[in-house]
């Protein structure tokens, strides 16, 4: 979306609270400059002394209160339609960015820090409401008073009018010079604020390395550097703001005395009256006060469009357009138990240059049957990560290389693929909620309602029950931000619980037992084998022993399956295989 | 208008602020100037209507113009300079504040950090300081200027006509009441709003920071639809704020002019009898946008004085907030120093810890002594408590019951700086800086050479891949070491302990994920550390296991067995369970 279209669509959303503004906004402008007029037949018939000028002037101070009342009940409506329309936009914009942000793969979220995201939201977003409320109000106030103004004070006095326009135009250059300055510096101190914000947010995350290895005196030295940054740049805002913005404020006054020296020589020559010079008077404050404004608009316009510079860095990413498309219900049962096949399947990391730039899969090729149990083993920097992330899509692919009941599963949104592949990750994510909520997290989604009888059973499962019930609040109990109430093997437990609560076709198990000990881990697996009779399961470990009870192996080395088999098969055909299982067996044999 | 409680909060504001006093003095200086220049335009107004327009008097009109334009000059600069000088003074206070509160934060105890989400503390740092900085310190300035003008200016008006003055004073209580009845409401407002805003930022935080989990588990639109929820009742309040606002706002600036209506009828008739002059009645009407303007700009001052005011309160909780050695008898650091240059020798006696000193202990009556030299294995299921005792030792917990002897010192009275260079901690999460690899080996230790850092890599057999990497060990870490693979991320933590060198090595799950091959590598390297340091190890490997002097075999907060390995063998008891029940288990 282009800049001017987002401005558009977003104007769009509240048109007729706008359109009504705009009606208001003229009212009152116009009862405005309708009130000195009145106020000024009051002034000059205070010189004369009959009773009908007696009428007269109360006549005239009735119009004055009773129009002033008029102004006050449609400048509410106006402030309303016109600033509601900020609020509601940064709503809409809020939903709009957290619903992008969930969707966009993860070659985005790789690239943007969270804190820098989090910023753009709670700051950024500001600008935005600005520019879409008082942006908005002060943008048609300022439109309306600065033509009506000087039509009813030409109406006057032409000269008069003419010569009031000479501080103006003095106070509007010296204006604009410090205008174009600050715009500069108000995009240079978001940057700032943000960089401070990143850097806050990456030391709170290892605050007790931090602690332990006495940082604090270098971590607070970074922070002092870059908030000093930050000083220097609001100080520099600040020099501007005070010492060059206010020309506009005082051209008011100037004004005044312009008034009062030139227009005295008017009414000495009978040009004038002094009514009119009051008038006048009145409206050098009704044109003083939008020219104070403009200072502000300019302001908010300025923030604004860094602001949607900010926020069209997030939406301008467009959502991979295959994962919008849904599939019908019927569709989607369709494809329920298939069989998952890889074919030729290469992968290589998208940033990666020069040297690193190789391939991390080679060429692999292998199926899953419906029901089918498969183990991959491999060790470090062999390819298993990639490749689980490539067979949940969590990674972008090519077309072409990975099957679901023979539909290219590239070619199906992501949410659909993932209603079939669970992946049970080695670093699981765990909400600052309850264990309940957390072992529940995505049942919503499914459709299904899981109650509590069901959450216990698959805590049983993933034998993380005992514990549960040792906490004080049992499942209710909260684990803290990240799961931090709860140990490695813990968390990974809760994680298998989760992915176990809802049927899915295909569970993939992404080396997610190395925190806990051996004797769980068999139990673990032998839950799982039951619970899950029907579905596909790959389970992913440089472990020999999780794998050795699987209808199928395949060893991966180096981004190739060097073989494939049963455990038996292997022992015979593998030296890789063979050497890995015995130099973990050997241990065994000496410890007993 | 204010009430004491939050004055109460601002006082940590001044505190900062009054560093800066001479700044400030100098900005306050001008504050009378301005006054004076105020007061001086009207009266020259009506010297020009009343002395030169109505009689008709040309001669010394130029005079007096040329002198008000003097006027508005003085006005002018006394004004930039009284802004500049206090938002010099407030931003450096903000400034001051932030370094403190950061300071503070890295002083708070393990237990604010699990109840408090990153977030939020976040938040405090940026942008309720943000609010500080602009909304409080633009407000009050602007507050205290038009409030001191607005008085100024009323006085005049009483001087040079009493009659008129009172007629505008008593528009003054209805106005006023207004104003108040309207700031309770945006108060109420603003906390809801406050805390609304707060509960979606960390929401969204963790959403993101989990947005892997949340798109393979499809559970995009059941966060959103509670993210929906929070935007909502943030947006509701919102809505509510505009209400007061814009009727404040608009019926403020409508007296304005039905106040200059009531002059007119009221003065019309002592212009008549001659009571009034026309210069007065006119300079009256002109100024009355000096009486009614700042009321009414005293609103946006107050409300952006209350929002910053919620974030006063926010800070308020951070500086009261229980630092980790408060309320805690400790030795001075002098008379500890001596004893705790070597680490000499670690008894726990009968040690009993809660989380939060509630709910069930995690560990119960936990005795066991470590010498120099010694290694020390903690083994058991996980939940057992294993890394409790290692939690408890590094002091990230502290208030544990029963007694902890360190150097033959209770732990609990030792200043945690003057203990920490004892022990080097390898933790579960590696957490990595956003530097080069150096220096998240050195951390930037001054003392530890590039050789060092080299050799702690070799020790570990990190430096190989390093060397494979662009840039060596110049290369740079992004977003927490995103652009390292999980094993080579712990290999630099690894490598990290070894280079900062601490007399015992606290060595937490450290090689899980790491694979056989590598781990072969690792347990060398660990059977070398174990042969010329203090070890303490939570490990499931069994070369750890078997090397050390002593295995703690816990379950449930309890140590159930004690002893070496093979006095633990030959009790035939869990332990030996553990290790001959399955053949899997020593595969690690």
């Amino acid at each position: 979306m282009t800049k001017s279209k987002f401005i558009i669509h977003y104007l769009m959303l509240n048109k007729y609270s706008y359109l009504f503004a705009i009606v208001c906004i003229f009212v009152v402008n116009y009862l405005q400059v309708e009130i000195p007029r009145y106020i000024q037949l009051a002034v000059d018939l205070l010189n004369e002394s009959t009773t009908k000028s007696k009428e007269g002037l109360l006549e005239n101070v009735q119009w004055v209160i009773a129009l002033s009342v008029v102004m006050v009940v449609i400048r509410i409506l106006s402030r309303m339609f016109s600033l509601n329309p900020g609020r509601i936009t940064e709503a809409a914009l809020k939903n709009d960015l957290f619903h992008r942000l969930n969707r966009l793969p993860s070659t985005f979220h790789e690239q943007y820090a969270s804190g820098k995201l989090i910023s753009i939201i709670n700051n950024d977003l500001n600008g935005i409401r600005l520019f879409y409320g008082i942006g908005f109000l002060q943008l048609f106030n300022i439109l309306f008073a600065l033509s009506l103004t000087p039509i009813w004070m030409w109406r006057i006095s032409p000269q008069l009018t003419m010569y009031s326009a000479i501080p103006i135009v003095i106070a509007s250059v010296i204006f604009w010079l410090g205008f174009r300055k600050l715009r500069a510096l108000h995009a240079k101190r978001l940057i700032r604020l943000q960089n401070l914000s990143e850097q806050l947010m990456n030391y709170l995350s290892g605050i007790d390395l931090i602690k332990n290895q006495q940082m604090s005196e270098w971590v607070t030295n970074e922070v002092n550097r870059v908030n000093a940054r930050l000083f220097d740049c609001t100080m520099q805002i600040a020099k501007i703001q005070t010492f060059f913005m206010p020309i506009l404020d005082y051209a008011n006054h100037f004004m005044k005395v312009l008034i009062l020296g030139l227009g005295g020589y008017y009414l000495l020559q009978a040009k004038l009256t002094i009514g009119q010079i009051t008038a006048f008077l009145s409206y050098s404050v009704l044109l003083a006060l939008p020219l104070m404004h403009l200072g502000r608009i300019a302001t908010v316009y300025q923030m604004g469009m860094i602001s949607i510079d900010s926020v069209q860095s997030i939406l301008n990413n467009e959502v991979p357009s295959n994962d919008m498309l849904r599939m019908s219900d019927a569709e989607k049962s369709s494809l329920q138990g298939s069989t998952l096949l890889v074919q030729n399947l290469s992968y290589r990391y998208p940033n990666a240059t020069g040297e690193n730039n190789e391939w991390v899969l080679k060429d692999l090729s292998f199926s899953v049957e419906s029901g089918e149990k498969v183990g991959v083993l491999g060790s470090i920097g062999s390819g298993k990560s990639t490749l689980v992330n490539c067979l949940n899509h969590h990674l972008s692919l090519d077309t072409g290389q990975i099957f679901w009941g023979g539909k290219d599963i590239t070619l199906m949104s992501r949410q659909d693929w993932r209603s079939y592949v669970r992946t049970i990750t080695q670093d699981p994510f765990l909400f600052s909620d309850t264990i309940s909520e957390n072992v529940k997290f995505g049942v919503k989604q499914q459709g299904q309602g899981a109650d509590d009888l069901d959450v216990d059973q698959v805590l049983e499962l993933s034998q993380l029950h005992e514990d549960v019930q040792r906490f004080g609040a049992g499942d209710q109990t909260l684990v803290g931000e990240k799961g931090i109430m709860l140990s490695g093997g813990q968390k990974q437990r809760l994680s298998i619980a989760r992915a176990l609560l809802t049927p899915s076709d295909l569970i993939i198990m992404d080396n997610v037992l190395s925190a806990v000990d051996y004797e769980t881990e068999r139990t673990i697996l032998k839950g799982v084998f039951n619970r899950i009779q029907g579905q596909s399961l790959l389970v992913v470990s440089h472990r020999v022993s999780a794998l050795e009870y699987m209808d199928k192996i395949l060893v991966l080395e180096q981004g190739e399956i060097i073989a494939r088999g049963t455990h038996a098969q292997l022992l015979e055909s593998c030296s890789y295989y063979r050497e890995t299982w015995e130099l973990q067996q050997h241990e065994t044999e000496t410890a007993a | 208008m204010i009430k004491s409680p939050d004055l109460q909060y601002l006082k940590h504001f001044f505190h900062y602020a009054s560093r800066y006093k001479k700044t400030a003095v100098i900005g306050l200086l001008m504050m009378p100037i301005s006054v004076a220049a105020n007061l001086l335009f009207p009266w020259l107004v009506i010297q020009v209507i009343d002395e030169h327009l109505t009689p008709g008097k040309y001669a010394g009109l130029m005079v007096l113009i040329t002198f008000m334009l003097v006027v508005l000059v003085v006005n002018y600069i006394a004004d930039a300079f009284y802004t500049y000088c206090l938002r010099l003074t407030g931003q450096k206070a903000v400034f001051d504040m932030r370094m403190a509160l950061f300071e503070r934060i890295l002083k708070l105890p393990r237990t604010y950090y699990d109840k408090t989400p990153t977030g939020v503390t976040l938040s405090r740092l940026t942008s309720d300081l943000e609010v500080i900085g602009e909304s409080f310190v633009l407000g009050v300035l602007s507050l205290v200027k038009d409030s001191i003008n607005t008085l100024a200016v009323l006085i005049f008006m009483f001087f040079i006509n009493w009659q008129l003055a009172m007629l505008i004073l008593l528009v003054f209580p209805p106005v006023l009441m207004l104003t108040q009845y309207v700031r309770n409401r945006l108060r109420e407002m603003y906390a809801i709003t406050r805390s609304s805003l707060a509960k979606g930022t960390g929401f969204l935080q963790e959403c993101l920071l989990g947005v892997k989990t949340v798109q393979l588990y499809g559970a995009e639109e059941e966060v959103e639809s509670k993210y929906h929820g929070y935007t909502e009742d943030f947006l509701r309040a919102q809505l509510k704020t505009n209400k007061y606002d814009a009727t404040l706002f608009s019926i403020i600036t409508g007296i304005t002019s039905i106040t200059i209506g009531l002059i007119i009828w009221y003065g019309s008739g002592k212009v008549l009898a001659g009571v009034v002059s026309l210069g007065v009645l006119i300079a009256f009407i002109n100024t009355l946008e000096k009486v009614f303007v700042p009321l009414r700009d005293f609103t946006s001052q107050i409300a952006s004085i209350q929002r910053s005011f919620a974030a006063f309160e926010h800070i308020e909780e951070l500086f009261v907030e229980g630092l980790e050695e408060d309320g805690r008898t400790l030795l001075p650091p002098e008379t500890l120093k001596d004893k705790l240059i070597n680490f000499e020798s670690l008894e726990f006696k009968n040690v009993r810890f809660r989380y939060g000193g509630k709910g069930p202990y995690v560990l119960d009556d936990v005795s066991f002594k470590l010498n120099k030299g010694q290694q020390l294995a903690l083994v058991g299921t996980t939940g057992s408590g294993k890394s409790t005792i290692i939690r408890i030792m590094s002091k990230t917990y502290m208030d544990y019951e029963g007694s902890i002897l360190l150097n033959g010192i209770e732990l609990s009275s030792i200043p945690k700086e003057t203990m920490l260079h004892l022990f080097s901690l390898m933790q579960q999460d590696v957490f990595l800086f956003e530097q080069n690899i150096h220096f998240n080996i050195s951390l930037g230790v001054d003392e530890i050479s590039d050789e060092a850092v080299v050799d702690a890599a070799e020790y570990v057999y990190a430096h190989d891949f390093i060397l494979g990497l662009p840039s060596q060990y110049q290369f740079e870490l992004k977003n927490s070491g995103s652009n390292l693979s999980a094993g080579q991320a712990q290999l630099i933590s690894f490598a990290r302990s070894v280079a900062q060198g601490g007399q015992v090595m606290m060595l937490d799950e450290a090689t899980s994920s790491v694979d056989s091959i590598t781990e072969s590598l690792i347990q060398k390297a660990i059977g070398r550390l174990f042969e010329e340091k203090t070890v303490i190890a939570i490990a499931h490997r069994l070369s750890t296991i078997r090397h050390s002097d002593q295995i703690l075999v816990l379950n449930q907060g309890k140590i159930v067995e004690q002893g070496s390995h093979q006095e633990l063998l030959a009790m035939k008891g869990v332990y030996s369970g553990l290790l001959t029940d399955d053949a899997n288990i020593a595969d690690d």
